[in-house]
């Protein structure tokens, strides 16, 4: 009561009625415009980018020297060899994750102990520092493990492993599931059989989404992975940065056209996921 | 009854299970030492060491006495700020449309605006050089339009301010999003039937609503473009900012304690970004009024003045 009274204090007595005689439909149209700005700015760069992957000659402007699938044939060779690489680190980062960040989560969800707020905020710090800052700290301590990529796949996996635990744990802890797991155990089932048949279909849906997550962030990683890769194996983020720096414009376009083509079947299957995760909470 | 039905099954649960989680931990707790804490507290000490391996300050003084690493910090703390406000002035609006699609187009545009989060910083920094640079789109346009070329933007700080807004964009976008779905629709109906206008209705109940996401957006912003290294890498030529600094010290010059003091200036200056922000959502949550009253203080506030 006492806010309604303060209220009419606030308002030059003029302005309600001055709004209340604008037209209605002004106010949405300031907010679809901006939406539809916003969808502009995120597709425009791709557009002109396919456009410069299939110009002949850009120096000569877009479209210079007519159309032509040069460009994204010859850098097929350059993508497929990044993509492998790329690949590669962002299963291993992946099965890593999972092997030890899994337990780390059930241990966020069920346990409650003093440590456990510092490991929290340990698993998170990673997040907080800049990657370069993480990158050049590895290597500067194990730079004998650099040539052989496993420094590469360490460094992913300390930074992919806080989205693991951030997803899985808050399900893990949902307090149907912990009741039906207790259900199951006094109904007999040992540790293995509850987890397969009542524990990993709860958690199903998050688990896969931040399995997901983890390899395309893993995938498209470079402030970290430049300063700790194999140079003699680089992934596609660090192949397309030196296109970009020393290569012709039409080559890096068509390398990053490739780079989209291979990014856009995970993007949708991450969003189809947050919709069937969205349609179960309801 | 429920309660009674929970309470013994959990005396139960905790004989069993601390300890095992615990003990499954243990991998990921050794990894974590070895791979963050080893290495990161190696690169503290070597910042606050001097060349004759003496306690020293004299890294962290060069970054701040030094104009040109100064002029550095300074331009990452600008340029996260102003391509942060910038972003939040686009995304505000949007979220609060986009929150109302549904259907088909609600799909295609959810799908348009995700996907630039699964880009790398580089590609993002060759956006703006195919858009912008020397031999650009803009520049074709303007040499096709005038018979000259214009200015070249996209290696300087307005190109940079625009590759950080991209990349910002969907981010910031995606926390808000979820906060003008959360929006109960029939408080803004409310204040409406109750006679207050559209403005008044956005500063007095939507936005309100939407500060804790506000606040979330642009911490996550901030700290996402002060540690932005690809994007710049690509970019810039001659405009510093702090992460390309630390990048050559760190690699080219071999000069790990000032890389070091530098990471964690950085480090530190995100940390207190995400802090004031943090304490300013708190302190909005705990001045804050029910929401449905403020629905109908701005409704009859309009009509009683």
């Amino acid at each position: 009561m006492t806010l309604i009274a303060q209220r009419p204090a606030s308002p030059g007595p003029a302005e309600p009625a001055a709004a209340r005689r604008r037209p209605r439909r002004e106010r949405p149209w300031l907010t679809a415009g901006a939406a539809w700005l916003a969808v502009g700015l995120a597709v425009a760069p791709i557009l002109v980018t396919l456009l410069a992957a299939l110009t002949d000659n850009w120096n000569d402007g877009p479209l210079g020297g007519g159309v032509t699938l040069r460009w994204v044939g010859e850098s097929f060779a350059e993508f497929t060899i990044g993509l492998s690489t790329s690949v590669e680190v962002a299963l291993y980062t992946l099965a890593i994750d999972l092997v030890i960040g899994l337990p780390l989560a059930w241990a966020f969800a069920r346990t409650r102990l003093p440590g456990l707020g510092v490991l929290r905020w340990l698993t998170g710090l990673p997040l907080a520092v800049p990657g370069i800052a993480v990158g050049l700290a590895l290597v500067a301590t194990y730079p004998q493990l650099q040539s052989s990529g496993m420094l590469l796949i360490a460094g992913h996996v300390v930074v992919t492993l806080p989205f693991l635990t951030a997803a899985v744990a808050p399900v893990l802890a949902d307090r149907d599931l912990v009741d039906l797991e207790h259900t199951a155990a006094t109904l007999g089932a040992r540790f293995g059989r509850r987890s397969l048949t009542v524990t990993l279909p709860h958690i199903r849906t998050s688990l896969l989404s931040a399995a997901l997550m983890i390899f395309t962030l893993s995938f498209g990683e470079f402030n970290l992975t430049y300063f700790i890769v194999n140079p003699a194996e680089p992934t596609l983020p660090v192949s397309l940065f030196g296109a970009f720096i020393y290569g012709q414009t039409s080559n890096a376009a068509a390398l990053t056209l490739w780079y989209c083509v291979a990014v856009v079947p995970i993007a949708v299957a991450l969003q189809l996921l947050g919709k069937l995760a969205v349609k179960r909470s309801k | 009854m429920s309660a009674q039905a929970i309470s013994p099954s959990r005396r139960q649960r905790r004989r069993f299970a601390p300890t095992i989680p615990l003990l499954a931990a243990i991998p990921a707790i050794a990894l974590l030492v070895l791979l963050m804490v080893v290495p990161l507290c190696s690169f503290v000490i070597r910042s606050l060491t001097g060349i004759d391996g003496e306690f020293s300050w004299g890294s962290y003084q060069e970054i701040f006495t030094e104009p040109r690493y100064r002029t550095a910090l300074f331009n990452s703390v600008w340029l996260a700020i102003a391509s942060t406000a910038l972003a939040l002035l686009i995304a505000l609006p949007a979220a609060l449309h986009l929150a109302r699609l549904r259907g088909r187009t609600r799909t295609v545009v959810d799908a348009v605006l995700t996907f630039p989060l699964s880009l790398p910083g580089v590609v993002i920094g060759f956006f703006i050089i195919v858009m912008f640079g020397r031999s650009g789109l803009a520049q074709a346009a303007m040499t096709a339009l005038t018979g000259e070329p214009g200015l070249v933007l996209a290696y300087a700080m307005p190109g940079l301010l625009l590759a950080y807004l991209y990349f910002q964009l969907p981010r910031v976008l995606g926390t808000l999003r979820g906060a003008a779905e959360a929006l109960d629709p029939d408080l803004v109906t409310v204040a409406r039937t109750l006679g207050a206008s559209r403005t008044r209705v956005t500063f007095t109940v939507v936005l309100p609503a939407l500060k804790p996401a506000i606040f979330a957006a642009t911490a996550l912003a901030i700290a996402s473009s002060l540690g932005a290294y690809g994007t710049v890498a690509a970019l810039s030529e001659g405009f510093r900012v702090l992460p390309l600094d630390i990048a050559e010290q760190g690699t080219m010059l071999q000069n790990t304690r000032l890389a070091g003091a530098m990471s964690i200036v950085l480090a530190l200056v995100s940390l207190i970004s995400t802090l004031l922000n943090d304490a300013a959502e708190r302190h909005m949550r705990r001045g804050a009024k029910p929401a449905a009253a403020t629905a109908v203080a701005a409704a009859t506030g309009g009509r009683t003045s």
